[in-house]
């Protein structure tokens, strides 16, 4: 197997791009679809930097072939925001608690989070460590992140409430 | 990429747990009859870190990596898994314990592959349990963990051990199961003394490796509590199940 044309669903959108066997997800998504929130790290699925959601589950694309992903529904941090620029409340929430320094590990830690509160709407401060805890953050200590995480969770289901 | 027939995956308390190559561990994990019947498997897997790796990695190739401190083994060595081996025109069937050979090394020849791996069904009133312990690993050849798993099947009073197995992993190549406490609890009533006696018994049996940063001593206490802990869950879980004609609806 040699070059060929792959062809991803990113964030809603279809997106062809020249790949090759060897090569992994995260580079595809960086490097060859320009989508550099992603970030690479451990590059051995230790510290969750990279994780991307393939159907709504959140995956390592460290470890992930990009030919293997063709047939995935993909989500990157880059699709959280919502079309007209509004901040994701995951996004907004991580801000208003200062969830992030150095930022390196906020991409994957929102993925993640999503992935959490898509399947689990109301979870538990422990639902939330067990689902982070593939996802290391070497400067900001966890809580803040937390706290982030169960204040979004909080402000989604208020305003499903309001528009139901 | 879905290949039909290496993506099979079924489980039925009655008739056991078939799994295809192709079944990521987040498949297991999700099944109610894993969680209810398998519970030193569903653990082993729940307790996977970081939990991302369910979502992409499989069972069989977790077995297949034959690396010695993973955890899906050892529940499986509990669980008597049994692997069948294929090489596209004849099939052979490896008990979990004859599979691994030396640091490793596994029972599959070139040209073959694991083609399914099935479970057998837990007796009426069985009971499963898993757990590990382990601290950070700070070099490459550190000795960090120890895991164990356990299944205890009583007999209809619910008093008397009828069947058990119990399987302590990374302590050397690959788990192993422990004879002597099994044989020491066969027939014995399910208390806690039992439990006692032959999780010494385990402690006793294994020499298990060790490295600079962790003596045996320590090592050795600790296959003594995990299998204490697991063999007591096991038989809780084992007395607290309840009429399999209950949940009869919940198998279909
Ligand atoms: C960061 C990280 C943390 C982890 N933590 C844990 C943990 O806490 N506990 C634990 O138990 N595991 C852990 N794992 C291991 C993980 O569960 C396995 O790596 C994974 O399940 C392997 O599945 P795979 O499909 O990727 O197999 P592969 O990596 O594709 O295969 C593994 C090996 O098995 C061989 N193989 C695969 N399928 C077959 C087959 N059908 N027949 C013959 N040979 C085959 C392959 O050739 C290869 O040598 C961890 C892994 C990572 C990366
Ligand atoms: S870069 Fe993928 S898990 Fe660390
Ligand atoms: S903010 Fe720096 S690693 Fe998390």
């Amino acid at each position: 197997m040699s070059k060929r044309i792959g062809s991803f669903a990113v964030n809603g959108k279809k997106r062809d791009t020249i790949i090759e066997p060897h090569m992994l997800l995260v580079d595809v998504i960086r490097d060859s679809l320009g989508l550099t929130g992603t970030k690479r790290a451990c590059a051995s699925g230790n510290c969750g930097a990279c994780t991307v959601l393939a159907d709504g589950q959140p995956v390592c694309s460290c470890l992930t072939l990009a030919v293997c992903s063709q047939d995935k529904a993909l989500e990157t941090v880059e699709g959280l925001r919502a079309a007209d620029g509004t901040l994701h409340p995951l996004q907004q929430a991580f801000i208003e608690h200062c969830a992030a320094q150095c930022g390196y590990c906020t991409a994957g830690m929102l993925m993640t989070s999503k992935a959490l509160l898509d399947a689990n709407p109301r979870p538990s401060r422990e639902d939330v460590k067990r689902a982070l805890s593939g996802n290391i953050c070497r400067c900001t200590g966890y809580v803040k992140i937390i706290d982030a995480v169960l204040d979004a969770a909080q402000k989604i289901n208020a305003a499903r409430e309001v528009a139901a | 990429m879905r290949i039909p027939g290496l993506d099979v995956f079924t489980a039925h308390p009655k008739v056991g747990v078939t799994v295809g190559p192709q079944v990521l561990l987040a498949r297991l994990a999700n099944h109610i009859w894993i969680g209810k019947r398998w519970a030193a498997l569903h653990e082993a897997i729940e307790q996977l870190h970081p939990p991302h790796i369910r979502n992409m990695g499989t069972v069989i190739g977790n077995v297949c990596a034959a690396v010695n401190y993973y955890d899906i083994p050892t529940s499986l060595y509990a669980h008597r898994a049994v692997l069948t081996l294929s090489n596209g025109s004849t099939t052979r069937k490896v008990a979990i314990e004859d599979f691994y050979d030396g640091p490793r090394g596994t029972a599959v020849r070139p040209g073959e592959m694991v083609v399914q791996l099935d479970l057998p069904p837990p007796a009426a009133d069985a009971g499963s349990a898993f757990k590990k312990i382990y601290k950070a690993r700070r070099r490459a050849t550190d000795l960090h963990k120890i895991n164990a798993a356990a299944y205890i099947a009583l007999d209809a009073a619910k008093e008397k051990i009828i069947d058990v197995t119990l399987a302590i992993g990374c302590i050397g190549d690959h788990p192993v199961r422990i004879p002597f406490a099994e044989a020491a609890l066969k027939d014995q009533l399910a208390t806690e003394a039992a439990f006692n006696a032959a999780a010494e018994l385990a402690a006793q049996a294994i020499a298990p490796m060790t490295d600079a940063a962790w003596v045996e001593e320590i090592r050795t206490e600790w296959i003594r509590i995990l299998a204490r802990d697991v063999l007591a869950q096991a038989a809780s879980r084992a007395l607290s199940r309840h009429d399999p004609a209950e949940d009869a609806h919940l198998a279909y």
